[in-house]
């Protein structure tokens, strides 16, 4: 059963695998984001009384995140990582919730669609990404 | 902990050990005390954490006021402190400075001590982890 105080976000992490089987947490992550959305068809006709009717339509996710960026980090994926599926437009497995069991995560596969690092002086090196998804987005108790 | 950098690097610097001789304090000077001398304290530190650590970086902001009699000594010391400090990258006594930067000075005087005061504000980054 998931916890049933409010979730402290520094747990929700995402992970990333090639092959579904092996999973890394993107590290030093400051922000991490799902977003789930479903299109709608205007089905408004003359009969509608000036009101907007929709129907239901396809369904669409997106996940994108920041962080600090540190090219060595064992057992993580690193930013150069993400550049690698981007460049590669390579089919990536995504997992994104917490770790801890019976906590609810969402997982699906997609493409790393942006990746950007910013870099000014005397500051943080830091990079963010985007991912799009494809096809099914599952949601399930962590096992 | 940055106290422990700045100290050291006051004592082992050559321009600045010349002038302070030592005299370098945290916090608060005695009254009355021979100078010039040093004050130092931390005013802020804020941290640059993730969701791997509660903090890869702390900024730490740090006030060094030098105290003398003479306004041209601590003008030079200004300069001094300054190419001591800025942009350092350097591992001392534990503390792993990535870098400092100098954000501002101010000055004022003492009617009734006789002394001229300059403060230096400077950022340092240290590393954590």
């Amino acid at each position: 059963m998931a916890s049933t105080s409010v979730m402290n976000s520094t747990d929700v992490v995402i992970q990333v695998s090639s092959d579904d089987v092996t999973y890394e947490i993107i590290g030093k992550m400051t922000s991490a984001s799902l977003a789930v959305s479903m299109a709608t068809r205007d089905t408004s006709t003359k009969d509608s009384a000036g009101w907007m009717e929709v129907l239901e339509g396809q369904k669409s996710w997106t996940l994108s995140g920041e962080g600090l960026v540190v090219y060595s980090n064992s057992g993580k994926a690193t930013p150069d990582d993400l550049f690698t599926f981007v460049s590669n437009r390579s089919l990536v497995y995504i997992k994104f919730g917490s770790t801890t069991s019976t906590e609810i995560a969402y997982s699906g596969a997609g493409y790393f669609t942006e990746f950007s690092t910013d870099a000014g002086f005397e500051d943080n090196a830091t990079f963010s990404f985007s991912f799009q998804g494809t096809s099914t987005l599952t949601q399930a108790a962590v096992a | 902990m940055i106290g422990k950098v700045i100290k050291y690097k006051f004592d082992n610097t050559s321009a600045l050990n010349d002038v302070f001789g030592g005299r370098v304090y945290p916090i608060i000077g005695a009254q009355g005390g021979a100078t010039p001398f040093a004050v130092y304290d931390t005013t802020s530190i804020r941290t640059e954490g993730s969701k791997d650590a509660d903090s890869h970086i702390d900024i730490v902001n740090v006030s060094i006021t030098l105290v003398g009699t003479n306004y041209g000594t601590l003008q030079t010391a200004v300069d001094d402190v300054r190419s001591t400090f800025v942009r350092m990258e350097e591992t001392i006594l534990g503390v792993n400075v990535q870098t400092c930067m100098f954000d501002t000075v101010s000055e004022v005087y003492n009617v009734d001590e006789t002394t001229f005061g300059v403060e230096i504000d400077l950022n340092f980054r240290i590393i954590k982890n």
